[in-house]
């Protein structure tokens, strides 16, 4: 029976993969194709995570919780053929430009296993083209707000909701196309999932996906076994200049294998995108707990519930609308995820405890309203180096760096140079060749003076682009990215 | 026609017009913003579909320049649910490239189905205070694309067969930042459509299509009979005119709105073409907002008898070329276009027009210092108030009669909110509301004195202000004046004001912080000299017009007790005019 049970949930959990695999290989926009800014699960009738496969840390509950919110809101009215989206910070959300995709497969008349993906957009509005809005102080600022709507309904298109969605987009090619691609991947996946439902049986499938939940709750109870007992409070600060820093407090306790993240005495949220749902940031909490436990298991709702936080509502970890969270992955995120390590490995050698590193960002886009379609691109030519001495952070996520040929052949961008620093950094030199463009730009400030740059050369001035929003890179610029490495940093 | 059929078409072209007045009666009474429940910031009407296009045949007064702007939204609406419209339906949109005007502007449309098709579209459009976007109250004079000014509405069911469509409608309500108002001024919009359903549906029943059709092309055939006459007799030929936008938010001044009119029997066409090109800033008017404006100034030439419909467009061709300022591609941004340059649009034509028939024009639209503020309730609900009582004044003179008036005409419909009211739902206090002396357009006809208005802030607030009529004010007709030129401070304190050049963005004003308007006059018409002097005096006395005033602008005389001195008059007034 374990056999069994095993087998069946191995091609649960192989068609979960499939699924990630096809969104990523039929997806247009960077963001997917090359970036892993997704995630995607199968989930069960009562929105439990049977199977979830996912790049980074931010989706792991985020993916549950925004189809839980889904559910609840088409209560009664969900059919085969629907497909149904949400892409609101304050349902299930963290930041706004990422939506979350769930088509609802019936079983002989009952939503017993359905698949859902969870994607960052191109673009979605907002005051600047992209995901990254450094100065934004409401949601609407950063794009709009899709609450609960079905995109499909019982099969057939609701034209005027993709039109809404597409009219409120500078990629609107961009985001036609990926959204086509995750509802075809929802589709062969919902399929698939039909299928060993019709093959297995229903009570076959729900007991495989039964004993795997267990498994994975007694997975990481074992992992955070060597915890047990502790109760332990930590605080930070995030660095939020030019303004005050922003402080954040953590009691950490482990109690009957399970791991209590009480985030009371935080601030309270902030005129700045910092903020960060609290389901956002238990993603954070859990990866920092787990991580090495993600890399060998399949992510469910055992391993989901092993980790519980709270933080008081109107915090900065559970910000009310309409406060702005574009940050919270860039920077939120890490800060949060650095207090739990410092918490349970605050002993340990930087090397092991740290998991953190943020990283500076820019997004690049045509001149705002010179075109009709302006898709912005993100320009990672590299990542700051883990404290563990080589690759991103953890909590930075998975992704592919953009190659030299790329950046030439299909951005104009000339990489002029990429290397190891002699501080073990990473510097890259890129020179624009496109046009006159514009970018908004944000680079993290740490607490520890391990701080990433990004530069703007041009006709001998030079300007540091901290945080900048819709700035100008002529033609002919040159870019010079410093990511930092932490190998050998204390946090 | 024969009588029996021309009463009958009266009395269901009055029965239309009776059921816009219905509707918008019913949103002022179920609004929830003061936009609608006290501004009257909206316009309701009724429009045909043939099968091809879209036209005009009853509306209630409000605010006109909402108006014409629906015929091209029901169109477009009708596109986009061509094979997907059913009784019951609502649909609502407000998109600048697909039928729409500014984005605050929503239009909200309801087919009324007879024998298996669709009709009659009762429309409301109304002034929305927020749109969510960048900026609360969606006025972003930073904006650079559309994105940047709010959300674009694409044509949207939120009723579907008579069931309300939820996801469509929350998806509406969830971005903007006045829920609290905005479901209830939806509601309001919907409820008057559908009402007006049932009021047509009774017509059709009452009279049956066919009689219902003959009634309303015969009513748009009178109107256009009437247009049609009024034209002719103006002389043909013709008639250019220029007038200039301020400026476009983008550091560039005097921006060229220009219109070649040509009466050819009782043919008029309007050539926009020689505007500016489209622009940076968000003053680009997309093309519905431009045939809005058109239309207004065509109505304000005619006779006010005349039934409102699109008879008044029939003899009408107007050309604006793709790509201007009066015709934006996508994505000029456009957030400010009814105010600027839909005013500017109307004034050229009317400056055009003038050449041909001066006694026909004049009444001309408003150029308004728009200035809106917003903050939060002590509960932390937002609030966003456009401040219409900072736009009153301006009313230009027309031949035969002084501007009068708090609002320039052709923005008519607009009530001034009172002043109890306004400051019930906004923690402000009016601590000013008077004319100014010598800040309206001298002319034969003068036109409504400025007004100066200073709103005290009782909380802390964010106030934006967009310039207009201060380079370019309210022209005369006919050799009238020019009317005031636009001024706003904003005053934190005694020693702490800023007058605002071109605009100011989000300028917060601590509480007891002022708002402080200087509205200019309306312009004039005709000749200031061939005022009576009579006239003048009682300017004087009214404290229209100074003294000063009076001989400057006038060239009266006024003796130490206050009477005319009619022989320095005469003699000013010969002197003037090299006689």
């Amino acid at each position: 029976m374990i056999v069994r049970a095993h087998i069946t949930y191995s091609r649960l959990a192989a068609i979960v993969r499939e699924l990630s695999e096809t969104v990523a290989r039929t997806a247009r926009s960077r963001g997917l194709a090359d970036g892993g800014r997704f995630a995607v699960a199968a989930l069960t009738g009562e929105a439990r995570v049977a199977a979830q496969h996912q790049f980074d840390p931010s989706h792991s509950y985020l993916i549950r919780e925004s189809v839980a919110g889904l559910l609840d809101y088409f209560a009664f009215d969900l059919a085969d053929g629907d497909v149904v989206v949400v892409g609101d910070p304050y349902r299930g959300g963290s930041t706004p430009q990422t939506l979350t995709f769930a088509a609802p497969v019936l079983h002989e008349g009952e939503l017993v296993l359905f698949p859902a993906v969870r994607a960052e957009m191109a673009d979605l509005a907002g005051s600047y083209p992209g995901t990254l809005h450094p100065t934004a102080t409401e949601t609407w600022q950063e794009s709009i707000r899709v609450t609960p709507v079905k995109l499909y309904r019982h099969g057939v298109l609701q034209r005027d909701i993709l039109r809404f969605l597409l009219r409120n987009s500078r990629a609107e090619a961009l985001v036609r196309s990926d959204i086509e691609a995750i509802v075809s991947s929802l589709r062969a996946a919902g399929a698939g999932l039909s299928r060993l439902l019709a093959e297995r049986g229903r009570a076959t499938v729900e007991e495989a996906i039964a004993a795997a939940i267990a498994h994975g709750g007694r997975l990481t109870r074992s992992a955070l076994a060597r915890w047990q007992g502790m109760d332990s409070t930590v605080s930070a600060s995030i660095d939020r200049s030019p303004g005050p820093p922003i402080d954040v407090r953590l009691r950490l306790r482990v109690e009957e294998g399970r791991l209590l993240a009480d985030f009371d005495g935080t601030a309270g949220q902030v005129e700045g995108p910092y903020n960060m749902t609290l389901a956002h940031a238990r993603g954070y909490v859990l990866v920092a707990a787990a991580a090495s436990l993600l890399d060998a298991t399949t992510l469910n709702d055992g391993v989901l519930e092993s980790v519980a936080a709270t933080a008081p509502a109107g915090s900065l970890l559970a910000p009310t609308l309409p406060s702005a969270t574009g940050l919270s992955d860039l920077v939120t995120g890490h800060a949060v995820g650095a207090l739990v390590r410092e918490a349970l490995f605050g002993a340990d050698d930087p090397g092991v405890r740290r998991l953190d590193g943020p990283a500076p960002s820019l997004v690049l886009f045509a001149p705002i309203g010179a075109s009709e379609e302006n898709p912005p691109y993100a320009l990672d030519p590299g990542f700051t180096v883990s404290a563990q001495g080589w690759g991103p952070p953890v909590f930075s996520g998975r992704r592919r760096l953009p190659s030299a040929e790329i950046l030439e052949t299909r951005d104009n961008i000339e990489l002029v140079s990429r290397e190891f620093m002699d501080d073990g950094g990473i510097g890259a030199v890129l020179r624009n060749h496109r046009g006159g463009l514009q970018a908004t730009a944000f680079v993290p400030r740490s607490a520890d003076g391990a701080d990433g740059a990004i530069t703007l050369e041009h006709e001998g001035r030079t300007t540091d682009l901290h945080r900048a929003a819709g700035v100008a890179i002529p033609d002919g610029a040159t870019l010079r990215f410093r990511y930092p490495s932490l190998a050998g940093r204390g946090s | 026609m024969n009588k029996r059929d021309h009463i009958l078409a009266q009395i269901i072209g009055g029965s239309l017009d009776t059921i816009a007045d219905e509707m918008s009666a019913t949103v002022t009474r179920t609004a929830r913003s003061p936009v609608f429940n006290e501004a009257h910031d909206f316009t309701t009407a009724i429009f045909e579909f043939d099968g091809n296009r879209s036209r005009l045949v009853a509306q209630s007064p409000g605010c006109t320049l909402h108006l014409y702007a629906v015929v091209m939204a029901v169109e477009r609406a009708i596109a986009a649910f061509k094979y997907d419209l059913q009784p019951g339906d609502v649909i609502i949109a407000s998109d600048p490239y697909d039928g729409g005007t500014h984005i605050p502007d929503l239009v909200v449309i309801a087919p009324v189905f007879h024998e298996r098709r669709p009709v009659l579209f009762p429309a409301v459009r109304a002034h929305m205070g927020d749109v969510g976007g960048p900026v609360a109250g969606g006025y972003n004079p930073l904006a650079r694309d559309c994105w940047q000014d709010g959300l674009i509405m694409p044509p949207i069911k939120v009723v579907a067969r008579g069931e309300r469509r939820r996801d469509a409608f929350d998806l509406i309500v969830g971005n903007n930042r006045l829920a609290h108002w905005v479901t209830g001024d939806l509601d309001s919009m919907i409820g008057a459509c559908q009402l007006a359903t049932r009021r047509i549906t009774g017509l059709f029943d009452r009279y049956g299509l066919p009689v219902v059709r003959k009634a309303l092309q015969a009513n748009i055939d009178y109107a256009e009979r009437r247009v049609r006459a009024e034209i002719a007799s103006w002389p043909d030929g013709e008639y250019r005119a220029e007038t200039f936008v301020d400026h476009d938010y983008d550091g560039h001044t005097d921006i060229r709105i220009a219109c070649k009119a040509t009466v050819r029997g009782s043919d008029l066409t309007l050539d926009f073409t020689g505007s500016a090109p489209q622009v940076a800033g968000f003053i680009n008017s997309p093309i519905a907002n431009t045939l809005s404006f058109v239309f207004l100034a065509v109505a304000g030439c005619c006779d006010e008898d005349i039934p409102i419909n699109e008879g008044y467009m029939a003899p009408v061709e107007v050309i604006v070329p793709e790509g201007t300022v009066v015709n934006p591609r996508r994505p000029a941004p456009v957030g400010n276009c009814t105010c600027i340059c839909g005013a500017e649009i109307a004034e050229v034509v009317l400056m055009a027009i003038g050449q041909a028939a001066p006694e026909r024009v004049g009444v001309n639209t408003h150029k308004n210092p728009l200035a809106f503020s917003y903050g939060r309730y002590d509960d932390g609900r937002m609030w966003v108030q456009l401040n219409f009582l900072g736009f009153t004044g301006g009313a230009g003179a027309a031949y035969g009669t002084d501007g009068w008036g708090l609002y320039a005409p052709l923005m008519t419909g607009v009530t001034t909110p009172s002043i109890e009211m306004n400051e019930i739902q906004y923690p402000s206090r009016v601590l000013k509301h008077e004319y100014v002396a010598d800040a309206t357009g001298p002319g034969l006809w003068r036109g409504a004195p400025g007004v100066e208005t200073i709103v005290e802030q009782l909380a802390e607030t964010t106030n934006s202000v967009m310039m207009a009529g201060v380079r370019h004010p309210s022209y005369g007709y006919a050799g009238g004046g020019t009317g005031g030129h636009n001024r706003v401070l904003l005053r934190s304190d005694a020693e702490t004001v800023v007058e605002v050049a071109d605009f100011a963005f989000q300028h917060r004003l601590p509480p007891s912080g002022r708002l402080e308007t200087i509205r200019g006059g309306g312009g004039g018409w005709g000749s200031a000299h061939a005022r009576p002097a009579e006239k003048v005096r009682d300017d004087v006395l009214d404290g229209y017009v100074t003294v000063a005033g009076a001989l400057r602008d006038y060239g009266v005389v006024l003796a130490a007790d206050g009477t005319v001195d009619a022989d320095a008059t005469a003699r000013t007034r010969a002197a003037a005019s090299g006689s």
